[in-house]
């Protein structure tokens, strides 16, 4: 009897939105805006795509955007589009201050994911989504709802989880294919070029540390830790930080992991994912009162990097997200 | 008989689970640690490995053992005071009170200790179900049994509305962790906490839950039988709300321990709670260190709480027993 | 008139005694002023209509269901004084057919009838084995000792019953309509047993009694109870009369006499459907 009343809550969490409010701006290298473009004549419409298993097709360069998860509203805002922008919802934190005054026009329908009919209120065309589970009927609606009602909607291709889609390992070409492919489904192929090719400037910029450090990527979690583990984006920026990934061996994108793993491993650094619902101290509190964990030698010697929890998500903030790692972890000294 | 075997099988679990873990570290290695701890020797392990036995293993596989007899007892004792098979620890509205005591915490930044919280939803939830039952008129079983439902939906949703209406980022998964019940956070004062309430309160129970079996043939009977039964039913539920309610606090709502072992105990040593009582706290004890030692190693280096393990095990089990004829339900 | 000798009152030396017994429950009389005794080495048979209050009386008499007002004394204290258990080793209650929720074996339903005995660490003592033994023999179900209670027919759980209240070795036994689900034969069992009980070990014996015709044959002494108020008591030859079954059940019979016993047997006349007229109430 009491199993079933206690999914109710587990039915809620599965289905609930997830807000993520502001948190530290990444030091270190951003990427400097790109110039605001009118959409190129030159792009081919309709555009066709196969987005997570769904057929997206563009008619025409979209005007009315809705963003939800800071990813897409700061892909958009890299691209210049932030005037097309009619709302966002769901972000993660600030966006880096490059784009805050355009952020500052765009106005927020929800700190959480947002209803279908607030969405639909602002009258949009096009949708631009973080996360699959943004697009059900409890939240956004559902992709192909939106598209007969003309609304095209797009998923971030690194947030697919169908087997056949999910990028195994998520790759800096997968995201700046991201970038690509989100510039010519809003007619801006060159924006999108150019945003392109200095992300993989400044990614090759980029020295990595060649002490061949182990590293723990902390996200949330007291209990049992959530932390990054084999394919995603953290285990990206890892690599091209010249980081090895104590939970490398996990064929997923984040994962529950064993506090007893991390002491058998005693990883040389720990990076700290900071969010204002889960704060980098937050973990170092419960990294220090535990007393398995208080041992280990990152922690007795303070040896922690620390990410905004949007910029731990694939998107074009990862190349300054790696080289801010790399200049933190330059201040670290080991023998 | 079986109550010395059931002993020896105790102590043998303990001893290897203990064992058993993501790290690699040799049984030896690990029983020589935990002998320096009991003072015997030095530890062979390094500081850093030492703390996996004697902070992470240790206080966890000694945890299990006294929350698995608890919950054990409090559903064999719940059944025979409710004369409702399919009774379970829970049914007094305690873990939905105890969800929305940890939920505050985890999710609403109350500043109280987890446990406290916890311990403090489940009592308060015991007390609702209590008056609701008798405002209804005197507390008999089903009253009892009703009034815990209507609490336990309540704070089921109350619950969930807090969890759905907070939930940030992916905290939810700590919350996910409770709900489902978790040793993962078993430290020495959880040890101190479950194997009190043993202690103080398992221990008293089991010795007055003698008189249970005369709840056999219903009030009447029993009150002929010399039963002063409006207070010992209550004395029992109180009893057996305060010990369900620690474990809880240290482990979350560990579900079908409760439900299903008493009657796996009754299948072979029959009703009689003189013996019931003792023997299914032994194999709670047991159960649950396995359970948890499969969480915590079967996906090595990932955990899962234990509460999958007990519900994936604990439902056939269940469905088993239903089936045989000696069970009635 | 035979039925004002009937209902006097004869003056009992130790068993029970209920004084003026009431129960009100919900503003409802349950029981009404009843003065009755449970005699040691007889058997008294409690008969009446359904709803008549038979069932509360016998708890009040076995100490469960405290009397609104009126007492009950036990050879000359107040019942309701002694201590609950003290009450439980001196009187045992047989009630209408209960089943168990949970497993139980029939060894371990008789042996709760030694629960008043057990204090909560006493172990388990030979004395409480001697008396299962005894009570499974004396009901006639040693052979199925170890099958499960929930595993047998109506007759033999009663049976089952009955020998838990054997166990309690009681002085007085009380037994609420005890032959119910019976068959013929397992009835007559069942009332030979206490009939015996009564007569060869003393027991004060009183039942809730269906049959008219079985508490003829069996009951020392009958006692009548309608609407919660004792109509008629004494002897079956002085109780059993035609007016009395016309006044209380509303039926036409012929009273005969056991060609065997020498006991009343009443045959019943056919009877066509009723209306108005209210059973149970005495005129």
């Amino acid at each position: 009897m009491s199993l079933p009343t206690r999914l109710l809550p587990l039915a809620a969490a599965a289905a609930c939105a997830l807000a993520l409010v502001g948190c530290a701006n990444s030091p270190g290298i951003s990427p400097e805006p790109a110039a605001s473009v009118a959409p190129s004549a030159a792009t081919d419409y309709p555009v066709s795509v196969d987005n997570c298993g769904f057929d997206l097709n563009v008619a025409a360069a979209p005007e009315r955007i809705v963003t939800i998860k800071s990813t897409s509203t700061e892909t958009l805002l890299a691209l210049g589009l932030g005037d097309r922008i009619i709302g966002e919802a769901f972000p993660d934190g600030p966006v880096p201050d490059q784009w805050a005054d355009d952020a500052a026009a765009i106005p927020v329908i929800s700190d959480f994911a947002p209803s279908q009919e607030a969405v639909l209120a602002l009258e949009p065309d096009f949708v631009y989504g973080g996360w699959e589970s943004n697009f059900t009927p409890e939240t956004a609606g559902e992709r192909a709802a939106l598209r007969d009602l003309g609304i095209g909607s797009y998923v971030s291709p690194a947030a697919c989880k169908d087997d056949a889609y999910q990028p195994d390992p998520l790759t800096f070409d997968v995201v700046f294919d991201e970038i690509t492919e989100a510039g010519h489904l809003f007619g801006v192929d060159n924006a999108a070029a150019a945003l392109v090719a200095e992300q993989r400037g400044d990614l090759a910029g980029i020295s990595a540390d060649t002490r061949g450090l182990s590293v723990l990527w902390y996200s949330s979690g007291t209990d049992i830790p959530y932390v990054g583990a084999g394919i995603g984006a953290p285990q990206m920026m890892m690599d091209a930080a010249g980081l090895t990934n104590i939970a490398a061996e996990v064929q997923d994108t984040w994962t529950s992991f064993s506090w007893e793993a991390v002491v058998d491993a005693d990883p040389d650094v720990i990076v700290l994912v900071d969010a204002s619902w889960n704060t980098a101290d937050s973990k170092i509190a419960a990294l220090e009162a535990n007393p398995a964990t208080a041992n280990l030698s990152a922690v007795q010697d303070g040896r922690y990097l620390r990410i905004p929890f949007a910029a731990g998500e694939a998107g074009v903030r990862n190349v300054a997200a790696t080289a801010s790692l790399v200049e933190q972890l330059s201040a670290i000294g080991l023998d | 008989m079986w109550g010395g075997l059931l002993v020896v099988g105790l102590v043998a679990s303990i001893t290897f689970a203990v064992t058993l873990g993501p790290a690699e570290i040799s049984a030896g290695e690990v029983w020589a640690s935990v002998l320096h701890h009991l003072g015997i020797g030095e530890s062979p392990l390094s500081l850093l490995r030492d703390g996996i036995v004697w902070q992470l293993r240790m206080p966890r596989v000694l945890t299990a053992a006294a929350v698995g007899a608890g919950l054990a007892i409090a559903g064999a004792v719940m059944q025979a005071l409710t004369r409702n098979s399919l009774a379970d620890p829970y049914l007094l509205g305690l873990s939905s009170g105890a969800s929305l005591g940890a939920v505050s915490v985890l999710l609403l930044g109350v500043t109280i200790l987890l446990p406290i919280a916890a311990f403090g939803g489940a009592l308060v939830a015991l007390v609702l179900t209590l008056l609701i039952a008798s405002a209804a008129g005197g507390l008999t079983p089903s009253r009892t049994v009703l009034a815990g439902v209507a609490v336990s939906s309540l704070g089921a949703a109350l619950t969930s509305f807090v969890i759905f209406w907070t939930a940030k980022g992916d905290s939810y998964r700590e919350i996910l962790n409770w709900l489902l019940g978790s040793l993962a956070g078993a430290g020495w004062s959880a040890v101190a906490i479950s194997c009190g309430a043993i202690a103080l309160v398992g221990i008293p129970i089991m010795i007055a839950g003698r008189s249970l079996d005369a709840f056999a043939f219903g009030d009447t009977a029993a009150a002929a039988l010399g039963i002063s039964v409006g207070r010992t039913r209550w004395t029992l539920l109180v009893a057996t709300a305060l010990l369900t309610g620690a474990m809880v606090s240290v482990s979350g709502s560990i579900g079908f321990v409760g439900l299903v072992l008493p009657h796996a105990v009754r299948l072979v040593v029959g009703s009689r709670h003189r013996v019931l009582l003792p023997l299914s706290a032994l194999v709670g004890a047991i159960f649950l260190i396995w359970s948890d030692t499969l969480a915590r190693t079967l996906f090595d280096p990932r955990e899962m709480p234990v509460g999958i393990i007990t519900a994936v095990i604990g439902a056939p089990l269940f469905v088993l027993l239903l089936t045989r004829k000696s069970t009635r339900v | 008139m035979s039925r004002e000798a009937a209902t006097a009152v004869p003056r009992v030396g130790a068993g029970l005694q209920s004084h003026c017994v009431s129960v009100v429950i919900d503003d409802r009389t349950i029981v009404d002023s009843v003065s009755i005794p449970v005699t040691p080495g007889r058997l008294t048979a409690l008969i009446g209509p359904n709803g008549a209050g038979k069932t509360t009386l016998i708890r009040v008499l076995a100490g469960v269901t405290p009397p609104t007002s009126g007492s009950v004394s036990f050879d000359g204290e107040d019942w309701f004084s002694l201590p609950r258990r003290h009450r439980a080793r001196i009187a045992a209650l047989v009630e209408q057919d209960a089943r168990s929720e949970l497993p139980m074996s029939v060894e371990a339903v008789v042996a709760l009838g030694r629960t008043p005995f057990r204090t909560l660490f006493a172990a388990d003592s030979p004395d409480d084995a001697a008396a299962v033994r005894s009570a499974l023999a004396s009901a006639g179900i040693s052979h199925f000792a170890h099958r499960q209670f929930d595993s047998l027919s109506g007759g033999e759980r009663q049976r089952v019953h009955l020998a838990r209240a054997l166990a309690q070795q009681p002085a007085l036994l009380l037994l609420d309509e005890p032959t119910n689900h019976l068959d013929v034969h397992a009835q007559l069992d069942t009332l030979e047993l206490i009939q015996d009980l009564s007569r060869t070990h003393g027991v004060a014996v009183l039942a809730a009694l269906h049959d008219l015709n079985l508490a003829a044959s069996y009951a020392d002494q009958l006692v009548v109870i309608a609407a919660g108020r004792i109509v008629a008591s004494g002897s079956p030859d002085a109780v059993l009369t035609a007016e009395l079954l016309r006044d209380v059940y509303a039926v036409e019979a012929t009273i005969l006499e056991h060609p065997a016993t020498g006991r009343p047997l009443i045959a019943y006349s056919p009877h066509p459907p009723q209306r108005g007229a209210a059973r149970g109430e005495p005129r």
